[in-house]
Order: C-alpha cells, then structure tokens, then sequence
C-alpha cells in the first residue's frame, strides 16, 4: 500500500461562528456534546490507518493544541505513528503566516517529504463526517490521478455558494469553477477532500508560490490550473456532511445529532477525542433526578438535570434545575441553568449562568436580527460567550449575542430586546 | 517527601458477588455505572503524590490487568513514578502462590528495596473512599512510629468478623489490636491502610520465615505484633468510608447513590477512571429518545434510551428499546435490552442480551424497598431469548443461553445471591 501522508488545515478562524470562534481556532469548537469539530477528520484518518498527519495551525490554536497533544488520543503514539502540530514559523525562505490553503500546504510541504508519502490527503479541519479514505486511495491509485477530489450532491439553487465541479461518469474532471455565477455546470460542490499525487502537488505548489498574482488558495488558484492538463479526478460522497460555517449550520447540525433520521450518527459512527483535558468533575454519569424529564436530547456525563431538557444538545457538568425547560437548544460545559428558567434556541458556550425564572431566547424566527452582526446571527438563535451571567428573571430575545464574560447587569431593565449585542463596555 | 512506597493487595479471592466475582477480582468490579473499585485507591495515591506503587494480584487478575494498565490513567506512568502488578511466580526457591496478605509482600519485598522505600504503604485494594495520605505519613514520621493504622468507625450493623478493631490509648498510640475477633472491641476499626517503617516490616517478614508455622495474614503476622511491641499509633479518618462485604451492600451502596443520600460518591471526590476502558472517554453523551422515560437514575456515556429507566445505575453502552422497562436495576456495560423486555430488581453482567418481551425478575416488586429476595442476577454475556420470564432469584451463569429448559430446571427454592 503507497504511503499516505495527512495535512489537516485547521489554522482558520471561522468567523461566522462569532464568538465561539474568537477565543478558539473554529476546528477546535465544542460539538455534540463530547466532541470538538477536529475529532471527525481525526478519527476518519486514524480508521484508514494513515501513520503520519500534520495539523496545520494558525488561529488562536491553544485549545487546538491542548486537545490534539501528540494525537495519542487517535492512535499516533510510538515511533511508528506521528501527529504533530505544524504552526506557521520564522526563518523559511518563504515562510510567514499562511496566506492562503495552498500556502499552508506548501510552508509544511518538508514535513510530508519526511515520510517519502506517494499521496497526500488534504483535510479541513471544520466539517462534521464519517468517510472511509482508504476506499479513495484505492480509486485514485486505480486512474493514476493526479489528484482526487470528494463532493457532494446539493440543490441546484445552492450551488453558486460552492466551488462547482463536473466530471464524467469514470469521474474524470471536466470543469472546476469557484462560486459560478449563473446557471452552475453542476451541482456537486467540492468538499475539500484532496488526494494528490505528492509530487504532483509538489511541484504545483512550487509553481504557485512564484506567483504574485496568486491568493494561494486550491480552489481559486491551483485547480483551475490543472483541469486541462493534469488527471484530476472526483467521487461523490453520498453520506452526511457539514461545513459548520455559520451559527446556524452549526446549530443545525448539533440538532441533527438527536435526529435519528439525519444520518449523523454518533453511535454508529464511534468518533475518538481527547477526554483527558475534561474536568475530572464531569467524569461520572449523567444524574435525571428528582423531575428531571428529557426527551429527545443527548445529555453529557457529569450533567444533573431536574428540569425539562426537550430536543437539545447538553455538554458535560451541565446543571438544569427544578422547573426549568430547556428546548432546542446547544448547551456547553458547565452551563447551569437554574429554576424554573426558559431557555429555546439558545447557543450556550462554556460555564455559563442562566439565572433564576429568566427567559432566554424564543421560538419565533422571524424576530429583528442582530444589529451589530446581522450576517452572523440572524436566524432566531441566542448566543452566549464563554463565562458570562444572567440575573435572575431576565428576558433576552432572540438574534442576541452576549460577549464572554459579560454579566448582564438588570439595573434598568429587565428586557433585553431582540438582536441586541452586549459586549464587555456597555452593559444595562 | 518521605519516601512511601505503596502497596495494594489486590489478589484475594472473593465470591461474595455472585457471578460478577466469577470472572473478575473485587476490585476490578464496575461500580457507579463507569468506575470500577480500585478507582478509589488509585486516585487516592494519586493524590499523595506516592512515587511507586506495586499491585499485588493473583485470583482473576485479567481485567484488573487491563484497567490499571502502567496507571496512566492516575498520573503514574512517568519517568519518576511508577506503577506496577504483581502477580505470583515462579522462582529457583520456594516462591509459591500468595498463601496470604503477609506472604504477599514477603514474596515481593525485592520491590520494596528496589524503591529505597523508607515507609511502605499497605492498601487494600476494595475500600470505598476519598483521602490524601500525606497527614498519616506526617504523623508517623513525628511520632517516629514503626507502624501507623489508618482507623475508621465501627459502621453500624456488620459483623466484627469482617474487621480488625484497634483500640487507642493517649496522643494516638494503639494500644491493643485484634483481627476478626467475635465480638467488637472497640468502636475503631482499622481500615486495611498500614503504614511500616520498611526495615521494620523487611526484619519481621524474614525472621517470621525462619519460622516453622507461619500466619500469612498480614493483621495476624505483623500488625498484632508490632501493637504489641509498643510502638504503633492510629491516624483516624474522619470522611466516608464504604466497605461493601457483599451483594447486599453493593446494591444498597447504588440505591443510596441515585437517592443522593450521603455515601461515598465517585463524581463529588473527583475519582479517576481509565477513560481507554471500551473507549468510555470517546463515547457520546447518553440519549434519550423522543418517548423514552427516565427518572432517578444514573446513566453512563454512550446509552441509548428509547424505554423506561427508573431508579437505575447503567453503565456504559446500554441500549434500551422502546417498550422496554427497567426498575430498580444495575446493568453492566454494553447490554441490549430489546422492546418491551422488563427487568426488575436486576443486577447484570456487561454484555449481556435481553430479547424483546423477556421478563427478569417481579414486575410487582417495582419500588418499595430493597430486599434480597427480590434481586435477580446475570452473569456475563447471557442471553436471555424472547419472551422468557426469568423468575426472581435466579442466578444466570456467565455465558448462559437461557432457554424455557433452563428456566424449568431451576427449583422452587430462590437462589439468594449473596
């Protein structure tokens, strides 16, 4: 079997996921109440038995870094198997940050040529799936591609957002178009799921880096380059795939996590993550107790829940107390959310208090949306950063955004109205 | 630090549990749903800050084996700290099985010299309870004792068989000491934790051996003597502290935990866990379906509740279908309850498989309180087949295909698992 080497690119902000992401590289954001996002592309890879990946970080990567480790968590321990974290660094002739994806591939191309790897797979480090690789290795060694790319099926509507590709029925490429304008020559989109031919990309990325017209990116710069006269090569990927991109399709797919019918499935799917840098205080097992009712909803360890938790998705340690119901909504550690408190559509990073009676968020959707971030949170949502408090009996309507923090003072009023961002200066 | 050495006997045999001691040493035995029993003294150690620690093992060691593995779990594989198992072996000598707690560590005091030990540190392996050491290793270093016995309160309602009693005389000096004795002679028990002076335990161990009948129970050989001898004190713990000699007090310990009530609760003291063991730290949080019901209980990473769970302690990777009940129950990692299956009182192995509609234990004893009679036990890996009523009291052998020909073979009389 040809050596395999495995890039994540998990150096990316993520800046639709607004305050999640601020704090924290968007690979590294908490999912699915056990997860962060990275676990999926690292479990894929640690299952196609590839000894050797390199992350590749960028962004606020200490909790990245923190959870990866040295990957032992994915199987990458002893000599024979190695995960390593690969930052942008000082002293390459052309090193600097990374400027684009291609650029990040490039500036750590000397870490895939310390394995003599045949192929190298390109990951992102941001999308939830379960995919066996090595079924593509197989197609792509079977065409001696130059390059093989997975992409997925979406409405013909949909697909101007998307890079668009056309291939024949053997999957050999005709057509490469970044976001098309107009009627798009197909709707399968690209997943930024690359196989290539390691000295092919090797070479291409040589050539990319000696333009100075080039954004230094796959999509827009280098395939377009190679459709005409490289083998390039696709397959789709029929199986559940998200791109958690914006508050919205991160809220829907932790949603869909308690959707049998999703396809997105936890059970099924066994994904591995680093549980050692858990609080010790959430290892042990969930407690419904007392008139705790959940339904519908997966609940983390070290929860306690006397309250109603109906359709959501609970992290670790997450405290719900008598009377309370918590609906639709994404739940991080340690949140508590105290008596007889309403909290719907509510995004809820870490450590957060929900005070007594209060209610946050609601179930219309069609409320004003955010004023200061209307492109993020627009779609009914209430989010809430890393730390921050609600007083008892508080109203907070929807398409708000509450920094970390902050403590939502109640002084003056006890109504915090729709679409309103509270960041740490003015407060109440 | 003074250099403490630990020790935990952890090799007794014990069939106090049924089945679940059939194929498992004591403390190896799942316990609130994801620990298991050594958990406790292995956070504790880990706490202290004990650089080298030596597992003595021998009766069913294999998952014990698998759980401690080279203690990362508990901080202890390092280059400065170590953990090590410890079972029987052969030798050019005399070297036999462990013939008792004392032949335990005689066979094994290489390990103590090897760590330049100037205290050892002996544990039993299956005591429930939150400490750090270091205020026992203080006091017997001021007190210059040869030995020091980590006390607790009589608890209420067990047999002095089960206990050695201590009774104290001024500033801590122990001055009496029995093992087993018929009755109580003191509201003081010794916990099982003694800590020895090490070339005091090395000079008694061999001159014993010199002996021509020897007591290899470690209380009788060397801790009454060194009593005796006049230089011993006790360090009272003051916390919780849980011994459950048998069924009975597994299943009370349980109850008491989904009730909240005051026991010794593994959540509250931050006790570790080997997250490796069937991937319990990668598994996904516990779901509960859309018409599934749940209500005083403690459910483990990586179930799936569509049924009915009430008052119940799951471990990991439990599936209850819809339809299914289950009351007043501990179920073992990974079994699948199948719809409309009811179990009532049950204690399960892991592994184990309920078909649809098979009915285990009374369904009329649901709530109430506990008694023995009503418990019915599996063993691991059974497969109880569909429809079937498995009568309270019954005890599934491990690996049991239940069938209708079995179920008829058991007699009348009801098989108290304890």
């Amino acid at each position: 079997m040809a050596q395999v080497v495995a890039m994540i690119l998990a150096g990316g902000q993520g800046s639709r996921l607004s305050i999640l992401s601020e704090q924290r590289a968007k690979p590294a954001v908490p999912f699915g109440s056990n997860y962060r996002i990275i676990d999926f592309a690292m479990t894929n890879v640690m299952r196609a038995d590839i000894r050797h990946m390199g992350i590749m970080t960028q962004y606020r990567p200490f909790s990245l870094n923190d959870h990866i480790g040295m990957g032992e968590a994915w199987g990458f321990s002893g000599r024979n198997h190695m995960a390593k974290v690969l930052p942008p660094y000082i002293g390459g002739k052309n090193s600097d940050w990374y400027l684009g994806t291609a650029d990040a591939i490039h500036q750590n191309m000397w870490f895939a040529d310390l394995f003599n790897a045949e192929m190298v797979l390109i990951l992102s480090g941001d999308h939830i799936y379960s995919m066996n690789y090595s079924e593509i290795f197989k197609f792509h060694l079977q065409n001696d591609a130059d390059v093989t790319m997975m992409t997925q099926q979406v409405p013909w509507e949909e697909a101007g957002r998307f890079g668009v590709i056309k291939y024949d029925k053997k999957g050999r490429i005709e057509a490469f178009i970044e976001k098309p304008k107009g009627e798009p020559p197909s709707n399968q989109i690209n997943l930024g799921i690359y196989v290539f031919r390691a000295s092919a990309l090797k070479r291409l990325l040589l050539e990319d880096a000696e333009d100075p017209n080039s954004s230094h990116d796959f999509g827009g710069n280098i395939f377009p380059k190679m459709i005409k006269t490289m083998r390039c090569y696709a397959q789709e990927f029929p199986q559940y795939w998200r791109d958690v991109g914006t508050l919205q399709s991160f809220w829907e797919a932790n949603m869909e996590c308690v959707n049998p019918q999703s396809g997105l499935d936890l059970n099924k799917w066994k994904v591995f993550t680093n549980s050692l840098n858990s609080p010790a205080e959430f290892c042990r097992p969930t407690h419904i107790t007392g008139s705790g009712r959940v339904q519908n909803s997966i609940v983390g360890k070290g929860s306690k829940i006397q309250g109603q938790v109906i359709n959501s998705v609970l992290f670790g340690g997450v405290q719900v107390d008598k009377g309370a119901i918590v609906r639709d909504s994404v739940l991080m550690d340690g949140v508590h959310v105290g008596q007889g408190a309403q909290v719907t559509r509510m995004i809820s990073d870490k450590w957060v208090h929900i005070g007594a009676n209060s209610i946050i968020g609601s179930d219309e959707t069609d409320n004003p949306v955010n004023e200061q971030f209307p492109d993020y949170l627009n779609t009914g949502l209430t989010l809430a950063g890393k730390r921050s408090h609600f007083p008892d009996n508080i109203k907070v309507g929807s398409n708000c955004l509450i920094y970390p923090k902050v403590s939502v003072q109640q002084q003056s009023r006890s109504t915090i109205p729709h679409g309103t961002t509270l960041s740490g200066n003015d407060n109440g | 630090m003074i250099k403490t050495t630990a020790m935990i006997l952890a090799g007794g045999i014990n069939l106090d549990f049924s089945v679940l001691t059939h194929n498992r040493v004591k403390s190896a035995m799942p316990v609130c749903g994801q620990f298991r029993i050594i958990d406790f003294i292995l956070t504790n150690l880990s706490n202290t800050g004990i650089q080298n620690v030596g597992v003595l093992i021998q009766y069913l060691p294999g998952s014990l084996i698998d759980h401690v593995g080279v203690g990362k779990p508990w901080d202890m594989d390092s280059s400065n700290r170590h953990i090590k198992l410890m079972p029987p072996f052969m030798g050019m000598g005399k070297t036999k099985w462990f013939r008792g707690s004392g032949d335990a560590i005689y066979q094994n005091l290489t390990f103590v010299r090897d760590t330049k030990a100037e205290h050892v540190l002996i544990l039993t392996a299956d005591h429930l309870y939150g400490m750090n050491y270091s205020q026992m290793i203080e006091q017997h270093n001021q007190t210059n004792a040869d030995l020091t016995i980590l006390t607790t309160n009589y608890p209420k309602g067990y047999s002095p068989r089960l206990f050695g009693f201590a009774q104290y005389g001024e500033d801590n000096l122990v001055t009496h000491f029995e093992e087993k004795p018929a009755e109580a002679i003191s509201d003081t028990i010794s916990t099982g934790v003694y800590l020895i002076k090490a070339n005091v335990l090395i000079e008694m161990l061999e001159q014993l051996h010199k002996e021509e009948e020897i007591n290899h129970n470690l209380p009788k050989c060397v801790i009454e003597p060194l009593v005796k001898a006049g230089n011993s004190y006790g360090h009272r713990f003051e916390g919780e502290w849980e011994y459950l000699s048998d069924m009975q007090d597994y299943i009370r310990y349980h109850r008491r935990l989904i009730r909240g009530e005051s026991c010794v609760d593994p959540g509250q003291l931050n006790i570790l866990t080997n997250l490796q063991d069937r991937a319990l730290g990668s598994r996904p949080s516990p779901f509960f379906g859309n018409n599934s019901h749940v209500e005083d209980s403690l459910i483990s990473p990586g179930c799936v509740i569509h049924g009915s769970v009430v008052r119940s302690v799951l471990s990991p990777g439990i599936h209850v279908a819809a339809g299914a009940k289950i009351t007043d129950s501990i179920l073992f990692h990974d079994c699948q309850i199948q719809e409309n299956a009811q179990l009532t009182w049950v204690v399960s192995d892991k592994d184990c498989i309920f078909e649809s509609n098979c009915q285990i234990g009374n369904r009329e004893d649901a709530g109430g309180d506990f008694e023995k009679e009503k418990i019915t036990v599996i063993g691991k890996e059974a497969h109880i087949a569909q429809g079937l009523h498995v009568p309270t009291g019954c005890v599934v052998p491990i690996d049991k295909k239940v069938d209708q020909r079995w179920i008829a073979g058991q007699t009348e009389k009801t098989t108290t698992p304890a």
